[in-house]
């Protein structure tokens, strides 16, 4: 892995999250300084910031992105004790120009008594749904019905968890079998003996949310917690970041009979349990086709894990701070350090030993001349364009050709 | 012997086009533009194929072609045409429309001028789906529903038809001097008069009930009510602008998305389409004299209409599209790539020479093509 | 099977960890955004700026190689002709594409090898020559293990074929000899040249003998006085059986006619023929296969399996498949001095030569870290028929767990998404689930990309995702203004509800301006219009205004009043309808017969008891307005009623 570039992303405090939209072309940031910013990639691949304003009276902990389905659309959640919807608008043609967009407030959440700790959006299927947690202990689910009008948001559900909530994920299956799910984080340090992860499935029937599970085997403070993207399997995945990382497979039991009304109950298992961080876990967030999970813990690591096709986990990577300032801070919203494809290499002398043991052959040190690989190495000339093992016709300058004669027969026409 | 050159160029090409030769030399073309697309870092890269006259064992890489020159160009190149033998004009996905200078002293490309987001909504550029050039007058249209006419020599607009079409223009033609032809996403073929004010079109042509986009169209060398369209559904499609607003003959000729179809500009019993399922094919509607005799034997009408017609006058070549039905038995194609997979983009034809470009990187060349 | 345990690669993150020691990310489709942060921090404000940076980290960089790009290009095109070979086909006349396919993806790498190979010579920049020549070293240690893998599995050899092969082999990695040779040659006294000897030895080595004997004979032929030995050495080379598989002989008689040889060269050595001349000794000593003299010559072996190779020509050129891992691991064994530790290459060839091919796959995977090399390779070892034999565990999930890593490699790239497409088709288990998550995420910046990316979905029956980029693109268009794109893209995702939105819009310009947009597109809806009832509507509203335009107005009069009695209109647009009636009430001519007027005036009675129930609220100016308009039609309409009674009584009369 290699840094690509940097982005000075000038926020007065410290940035709190970041968050891709849906398409990977804009991101925003939220920090301490109550700020959110939006970012666009532009066509040769750098980020411009294109809007930022003040969303709340506190730090913004967090801003996520509505599926571009809804138009864009962001949320963010604050130490204000409110959550937001904010929408980009269609300004005037000066802003055009200088490359500015428009967000204006759509509505506020003022539902919480306290800090709002995370917040949303679920998964599309469901319509233009967003779910937020607080340290009161209430997870709330708001629904803006007419998705035209992002203006009115209408309270759905108040879930009592009876702890501090720290982090809510939804389940992003849309698959009929399998009723819209949330699970619940705490991060509650004064009840020690409990579940600190709860499971709310919506029932049809009652239509409400009712506890689905408890992972009783997780007592200490949750940080953080994200469902794995399906893959059209009949179970599901969810990692947790806890004192260490842990990946537990949720397999719902069939119901006795199908009139029942209760929720759903799993069979709950432990995939892997990871305590590489050595300390708090923060975060835990899966790729597109979680394939991979990375974490990041008060080790200053973000690690990198993968399953093999034995459903073996491994970390694959760690990613950490070089500890050391960054010198030319002038970069100011562009590339810092801006590499384009030929010049990756020299990014290498930036990471240090970022491809080290990655390629065994002399990656690092080029091939010296006594070393075998370097014998293996064919003067340029003799480099052979095809595989044809006779090597008398190893004299002949190289070609690369490849031709094609085209199809033989001359076909008729289909037409009519 | 028929073969074709690839080359793996390590972009994706959107466009390819001949540099056009001196109207009086009977060379065939030597150099070619291409334009890519959906890359971090687009460019137009200009390419030379060395000299067709020379013969011998060396054959064999002469057709290679070198990277003479090339120039960064803003987003997608969405389209692209010379405007004359050291000029070319493209199309971006950012709404600008570039004019770049070949300068053939020094080898080099370098932009000449361009209009930035000409094609925009109200906030953001709009892509700007096609160009087309009749030196000086360049006209293009886009995403906007716009069509704009530019003089290549001055900096201004010269003309916009606002609200030209409530859907996106995806190619246009010129069909005279003043006027041209686009072709839109909801299958429509509007046919423009500069001279007219307004924004309404002077006629428009459509497949009744039919709302198959249309991706391309091109003009008849000779016979300039002649055109021809390929749409979403890989159908081709030849329309006589002057009568009625139905096709004259439509034929199945791809499975997906036609991206560009081209008369040959100076044997236009020859035609070429290209598509996204990865597919080029030559048509050839034999007329006139040349018709194998089992042909003629086989559908008498022809030889009698082609018997009718003047000797080697464009007559016989109007019929040799323009018939309708009785055109089935005499229409050939043949598949010019080897089986593929990924989208041929484009296609340009001239002389003997045929380029395309695809969306597997690939850039291939016949310089034997059978016109 | 031990696994190699790999210390994870740890990449630093320049300026992060000065003040704050927590690292925030953030998963992007190809890369990773990280930041310095601190997660304990839950109350208000931090305590002053850290700094403010958000990296942006890739996966991997031979990805974004310009010349690596066309070996994935080029193979993709044989990956896919690959698999269409059909199953049915009997295995016989498979393996002979097998191997065609193998020698075609080793002729990409050769050309891609060339290409770099190319620009490192002409490239100024030292860095970028040491990555160049990087690439080059990675792509050749691929080919070697690609190619001795063809030779073992894919061709599978049989005894005395198979040691023509692994010559072949080690004649095509061990180039040099032919760059010395030139360089002798070309020398003003070739036979003085310090590199004669080794040159001769090594194609001596290679097997190459008539290449060894022109070479010789110049030495001979400087030197009468040795002839007679030269001769005899000549012969011997000249004699040495070659295994012809063309040919009727059998291996038997072949291995006859070879110890004969053998014994022969024996004899002359045990004889002191070549005593007087060392050099010619050595290469007697080499010919009757004596190992000591070879390993005197390792620089000009270069490697073990070179050894290897030379020692079965010499000492038992019929070896049979399942004799090569002993020759293999005692030829290392000799060979490497225990100064040098065999390398991960040596482990992954020598799990070849002992056939442990699983073994050679996840060294591979582990040691290049190259899903491109271990995706294609394992993906023909898989069609051969090989995994499944060697692991009835997990054949073919390994097959498609490193196609789907490649895959999804592609996908991260801006650009070669595309190619990744037929390589999730040919993934039975996950390939599809993996193809809906990756391609809606592909950024559609242009309707042109867009259609190729639903010209993807829609050849899979990906519904969900055609429905999905369909209401992006339309929703797009709608906060660009513009209705008539949004409408076709709400059209072609077959989404009622937005139709209905984008008609409602088009109604209310209507209604503000007094005039219709968008004609070109309303007046050919054709079928389309069926898609929403709003839409109908509008479709169908239009038809009025055209028929009344050109004054076809029983017609219109016919449609107007449908719209309502069908309750095709939506009851807010009836007032809108009725003013639209009152021009047609007022014409000279009766339009409207008696039941037609009726039905109006049943229209209008039921709109205004509507009304005064649910709208008390409205300004007093509207109301006045509405009022007079009320007057108006019920006065028209009265007229007409009474004009159509006589009209119609008339007729009857």
């Amino acid at each position: 892995m290699f840094v690509a570039r940097s982005i000075a992303a000038d926020h007065k405090d410290l940035i709190h999250d970041v968050s891709y939209d849906f398409h990977g072309r804009r991101m925003a940031t939220c920090s301490s300084d109550q700020s959110v910013k939006v970012w666009d990639k532009s066509d040769n691949g750098e980020w411009h910031c294109t809007a930022s304003w003040k969303t709340h009276s506190g730090s913004v902990w967090r801003v996520t992105w509505a599926h571009p389905e809804f138009g864009q659309v962001l949320a963010s959640c604050s130490f204000d004790r409110t959550a937001a919807v904010w929408e980009e608008i269609v300004g005037e043609s000066n802003d055009k120009q200088r490359g500015l967009s428009h967000w204006i407030k759509r509505t506020t959440l003022v539902d919480s008594r306290t800090s709002v700790t995370d917040v949303k959006f679920a998964p599309k299927h469901m319509g233009l749904v967003l779910a937020t947690c607080s340290a009161d202990g209430v997870v709330r689910i708001y629904e803006a019905p007419d998705v035209m009008n992002l203006s009115q948001w209408s309270l759905q559900h108040e879930i009592s968890c009876k702890l501090s909530c720290s982090c809510i994920s939804w389940n992003p299956s849309s698959s009929r079998a399998h009723p819209p799910m949330i699970a619940v984080g705490s991060d509650d340090n004064n009840v020690t003996y409990s579940g600190k992860v709860q499971i709310y499935e919506y029932n049809e029937n009652t239509r409400k949310y009712a506890k689905a599970e408890t992972l009783m085997t997780v007592t200490d403070p949750v940080h953080d917690i994200a469902f794995a993207p399906n893959l059209g399997r009949s179970f599901h995945v969810l990692a947790i970041a806890t004192k260490d990382v842990r990946i537990f497979k949720l397999i719902p039991l069939r119901r006795e009979n199908a009139t029942s009304s209760g929720p759903t109950k799993f069979e709950v298992q432990v995939m892997a349990q990871f305590d590489s961080h050595n300390s708090q876990v923060w975060r835990v967030s899966w790729n597109i086709t979680s394939t991979l999970l990375a974490s990041s813990g008060d080790d200053g690591c973000v690690r990198l894990w993968k399953a093999n096709y034995m459903d073996n986990w491994k970390c694959t990577g760690i990613l950490r701070g070089d500890g050391s300032p960054v010198n030319g801070s002038s970069g100011q919203g562009t590339a810092l350090s801006a590499v384009g494809s030929a010049g990756a290499q020299s990014q290498n002398s930036v990471v240090g030993a970022a491809s080290a043991g990655r390629y065994f052959f002399p990656h690092l040190d080029p091939p010296r001349a006594g070393s075998r690989l370097a014998l293996l190495l064919p003067p340029p000339s003799l480099i052979e364009p095809t595989c044809e093992t006779d090597h008398t016709h190893a004299h002949q300058p190289p070609q690369i050709r490849r031709r094609y004669t085209p199809a033989l027969p001359t076909q008729p026409a289909e037409h009519d | 012997m028929e073969c074709i050159n690839a080359k793996y160029v390590s972009q994706k090409i959107s466009k390819t086009r001949w540099r056009p030769v001196p109207a009086a030399s009977l060379q065939q073309p030597r150099s070619f533009a291409t334009g890519s697309w959906d890359n971090e870092a687009n460019q137009v890269c200009v390419w030379t194929v060395g000299e067709t006259g020379m013969v011998g064992e060396d054959d064999e890489l002469e057709g290679d072609p070198q990277l003479l020159c090339e120039c960064k160009h803003g987003g997608d190149v969405l389209d692209m045409q010379f405007l004359d033998q050291d000029r070319l004009v493209t199309a971006s996905s950012t709404g600008a429309v570039t004019i770049y200078k070949l300068h053939a002293d020094n080898q080099t490309l370098s932009v000449a001028h361009a209009w930035d987001a000409a094609h925009h909504y109200q906030r953001a550029s709009a892509p700007c789906t096609g160009v087309v050039c009749s030196s000086p007058d360049v006209v293009s249209v886009g995403e906007d529903g716009r069509v704009i006419l530019y003089k290549a020599d001055q900096r201004g607009v010269v003309r916009v038809i606002e609200n030209a079409d409530s859907s996106t223009i995806h190619a246009v033609t010129f069909l005279q001097t003043t006027k041209v032809l686009t072709v839109n996403s909801i299958g429509q073929l509007k046919l423009w008069d500069f001279r007219q004010q307004g924004s309404e079109p002077a006629q428009i042509l459509s497949l009744t009930g039919d709302r198959v986009p249309l991706h391309c169209v091109d003009r008849h060398p000779n016979q300039q009510h002649i055109v021809a369209t390929g749409g979403q559904d890989g159908m081709l499609c030849i329309w006589d602008v002057r009568q009625g607003n139905m096709p004259f003959s439509l034929m199945e000729a791809h499975s997906a998305e036609m991206w560009e179809v081209h008369f040959h500009p100076s044997n236009p019993d020859h035609l070429f389409t290209c598509s996204e399922d990865g597919s080029l094919l030559h048509w050839e509607t034999s007329s006139g004299s040349d018709t194998p005799s089992f042909l003629q034997g086989r559908n008498t009408s022809v030889m009698s209409r082609s018997a009718a017609a003047p000797a080697g006058g464009n007559q016989s070549l109007i019929s040799a599209w323009l018939n309708g039905d009785s055109s089935k038995g005499r229409l050939e194609t043949t598949h010019m790539l080897p089986s593929q997979t990924l989208s041929v983009n484009s296609l340009d034809v001239l002389g003997q020479c045929l380029v395309c470009g695809t969306d597997g990187e690939a850039v291939y060349i016949n310089r034997r093509v059978p016109v | 099977m031990e696994e190699v345990d790999v210390e994870p690669t740890t990449t630093l993150i320049p300026g992060v960890g000065l003040k704050q020691k927590h690292v925030g990310f953030e998963w992007g489709p190809g890369d990773i955004l990280v930041y310095e942060t601190n997660f304990k921090l839950q109350g208000a404000g931090s305590g002053g700026p850290g700094f403010p940076f958000v990296h942006v980290v890739r996966k991997d960089e031979d990805i974004y190689s310009p010349i690596l790009r066309k070996l994935f290009n080029e193979s993709h095109h044989i990956f896919v002709g690959l698999q269409n070979i059909k199953d049915d086909m009997p295995s016989k006349n498979k393996k002979p594409q097998f191997v065609s396919v193998s020698k075609n993806y080793r002729s990409v790498i050769r050309a891609c090898m060339e290409e770099l190979q190319q620009v490192a010579v002409s490239t100024q920049d030292t860095s970028l020559v040491a990555q160049y020549s990087n690439q080059v070293s990675i792509l050749l240690a691929i080919e070697l293990i690609w190619n001795l893998c063809e030779v073992l599995f894919i061709d599978a050899a049989p005894a005395g074929i198979l040691l023509l092969h692994l010559l072949d082999w080690v004649r095509l990695h061990k180039a040099d000899v032919d760059e010395k040779v030139r360089e002798v040659l070309q020398s003003e006294s070739p036979t003085h040249h310090h590199a004669y000897w080794e040159v001769v030895i090594s194609f001596v080595l290679q097997g190459r003998m008539d290449e060894a004997r022109q070479i010789l004979m110049k030495q001979a032929n400087l030197q009468p006085a040795s002839r007679p030995i030269y001769q005899l050495m000549d012969s011997l080379l000249q004699k040495m059986p070659i295994f012809n598989p063309g040919s009727t002989q059998t291996l038997t008689e072949f291995d006859v006619k070879w110890r004969h040889w053998h014994e022969e060269c024996d004899r002359y050595l045990q004889d002191n023929s070549f005593a007087s001349n060392r050099h010619l000794e050595t290469i007697c000593k080499i010919l009757v296969g004596d190992e000591d003299t070879m390993l005197e010559h390792k620089e000009l072996l270069g490697t073990w399996y070179h050894f290897l190779v030379s020692r079965l020509l010499f000492f038992h050129p019929t070896v049979k498949p399942s004799e090569l891992h002993y020759y293999a691991q005692s030829s290392m064994d000799m060979f490497l001095d225990s100064r040098s530790a065999p390398e991960p290459l040596d482990s992954i060839l020598l799990a070849a030569f002992e056939f442990d091919l699983h073994q050679v796959i996840k060294d591979c995977s582990i040691a290049l870290n190259n899903w491109w090399f271990v995706a294609h390779l394992t993906d023909l070892l898989d069609h051969c028929k090989l995994l499944q034999s060697h692991n009835l565990h997990f054949g073919s999930n390994l097959r498609e767990f490193l196609v789907l890593e490649y895959a999804s490699g592609l996908f991260s790239h801006h650009s070669l998404w595309q190619l990744a497409v037929d390589y999730f088709d040919h993934c039975p288990e996950f390939g599809r689930v993996y193809l809906e998550l990756q391609i809606e995420r592909v950024p559609l910046e242009t309707e042109r990309k867009a259609l190729k990316v639903l010209r993807i979905c829609e050849q899979r029956q990906m519904n969900e995702q055609v429905r999905s980029i369909c209401k992006i693109m339309a929703k797009r268009a709608l906060s660009n203004n513009r209705l008539g794109s949004a409408l076709s893209w709400s059209i072609r995702a077959k989404d009622a509800a937005f139709a209905t939105l984008i008609s409602e819009r088009f109604l209310q310009d209507y209604c503000t301006r007094g005039s219709f947009s968008d004609l070109d597109l309303i007046d050919n809806l054709g079928p389309a219009m069926l898609l929403s009832d709003r839409l109908t509507f509008l479709g169908k509203y239009r038809e009025f205004h055209r028929l009344y335009g050109e004054m076809r107005f029983t017609e219109a009069a016919k449609l107007l009043l449908s719209l309502m009695t069908a309750k095709i209109a939506p009851r807010s647009f009836w007032m809108t309808l009725l003013t639209d009636a009152l021009p047609l009430l007022e014409q000279k001519e009766v339009i409207f017969s008696v039941d037609q007027t009726h039905e109006l005036m049943f229209c209008l009675e039921e709109l205004t008891s509507d009304n005064s129930e649910t709208k008390p609220e409205r300004p007093a100016q509207d109301e006045d307005i509405e009022s007079t308009k009320l007057e108006l039609l019920r006065l028209a309409l009265a007229r007409n009623l009474a004009m159509a009674i006589v009209k119609e009584g008339t007729v009857e009369a």
